[in-house]
């Protein structure tokens, strides 16, 4: 049995929060960068903080949204400092062993990899704010109450972040406007 | 996208409370939305590595000193930068082989090589500033500008020249049509040879021995920057080159 210097966890108490915890968290990382490998990546630096930070944390109540916000932190670093490995690589899948053309491929993205995408042109409040609408489906109001922010705020954010998204649009590589072009289709936008 | 996107009423089950109802900090209100939700988690999580302490305490000392409640912008974990080098390789290659996206190599007459990368369950196009490493499958796509001949050839970091369409050298090259970007069958799965590895198409060839001599001739008069020569030279020739850690 391990033990951590200090007041430092023991390996008893950060395997239990490891094994009711982590399923979730990596479950929302993945979901966020679309990526296993930066997930278990977000994942292990997340703890890593629960570790470091374990005399304020093992106060909390709500240890979940305490470690949902690390986490959140985590992921938006690696959307923007990982521009080409999550934004760029992971956006456009395709059936590997399947099809016999890869032909534009724009059938293969999908809403969340467009979103990772635009992340990458927006300033830090607006990120937090798509995070959650978009990938943790909360409410305007429940937004704003986890992001301490109002919700004409929250929902000016929304609109720059959709304006933002149109403004990409006009200035995207020709491969990248079509497909997000083909997203807008799917979205009845177009 | 629009606003339906974003936009949720408050009384939908966000992800927010799944989490909490799975990890048992709220009481069940929707038990078949939950049990969908644990489907969901437990598929993702069958593919994390176990539990290792030794390795999240090591984490933690790298951790900068944030205030635990209120953190700030994280920097990045140390072994992210382990790109580095290969990003400082691709800018070198940049100057004589591939340009940046899934289209490797475009030549006047539209012939091209690219790959797509398969590492784990996540399939990516030919990737820019990352290592390749043992293990990881790559699946070959092209684009003919007439109705010609393929063969491919790769050469390894340890200058071992493979000879990979066809399979072998006594067989004819394989045939190819200007169909727009087509996909080889089969996919390379990569050893743990270390370094840069060049992969040639020679479109046109009339014998597989002849383009596999060829390729094999530009390597040893130059490297792999010969071979990236061969493909600027010469718009019958696309190159990819990936780098292996």
């Amino acid at each position: 049995m391990h033990h951590a210097p200090e007041t430092g966890p023991t390996e008893a108490e950060v395997r239990a929060l490891y094994d009711r915890y982590g399923p979730v968290l990596l479950h929302r990382c993945h979901r966020i960068l679309g990526s296993e490998e930066l997930a278990q990546d977000a994942l292990q630096e997340t703890f890593a903080r629960v570790i470091r930070h374990w005399d304020s944390f093992r106060g909390e109540s709500a240890p979940l949204t305490w470690m949902y916000r690390i986490s959140t932190n985590q992921c938006l670093n690696m959307l923007r400092s990982d521009k080409t490995y999550a934004g760029k690589l992971d956006v456009y899948e395709s059936d590997f062993a399947g099809s016999e053309r890869v032909e534009g491929g724009s059938e293969a993205w999908d809403k969340r990899r467009v979103v990772r995408r635009l992340l990458d042109d927006v300033d830090d409040e607006t990120r937090r704010v798509v995070v959650a609408l978009f990938f943790d489906e909360l409410s305007l109001r429940q937004a704003s109450a986890r992001e301490g922010l109002s919700v004409p705020t929250v929902r000016k954010r929304m609109a720059f972040f959709l304006k933002r998204a149109r403004r990409v649009l006009e200035t995207a590589p020709a491969p990248v406007t079509a497909a997000i072009l083909f997203f807008l289709h799917l979205s009845g936008l177009s | 996208m629009n606003e339906k996107d974003l936009l949720h009423d408050d009384d939908h089950l966000d992800l927010i409370t799944l989490g909490e109802m799975l990890t048992g900090e709220r009481p069940v209100s929707d038990p078949e939305a939950l049990a969908a939700y644990r489907a969901e988690v437990e598929a993702v999580w069958k593919a994390q590595p176990a539990f290792d302490f030794e390795v999240l305490r090591a984490a933690s000392h790298r951790v900068e000193d944030t205030p635990a409640a209120a953190p700030g912008r994280t920097r990045r974990p140390w072994w992210r930068w382990a790109w580095l080098p290969a990003l400082a390789l691709a800018a070198v290659l940049v100057v004589v082989a591939p340009p940046p996206g899934p289209s490797i190599r475009t030549k006047d007459v539209s012939a091209e090589l690219s790959y797509f990368l398969k590492r784990g369950d996540t399939v990516m196009p030919a990737p820019d500033n990352v290592a390749l490493r043992a293990g990881d499958r790559i699946q070959f796509t092209y684009r003919a500008a007439r109705n010609d001949t393929l063969v491919l050839v790769g050469v390894d970091g340890a200058g071992t020249v493979s000879l990979y369409y066809p399979s072998r050298e006594t067989e004819p090259p394989i045939a190819v049509e200007p169909t727009g970007s087509s996909v080889l069958d089969g996919a390379l799965e990569l050893d743990a040879t270390p370094g840069t590895e060049t992969f040639v198409a020679v479109f046109g060839a009339r014998s597989t021995a002849a383009a596999q001599r060829r390729v094999r001739k530009a390597y040893e008069e130059g490297g792999h920057a010969a071979l990236a020569a061969l493909a600027a030279d010469d718009p019958s020739v696309a190159i990819v080159a990936v780098r292996k850690r």
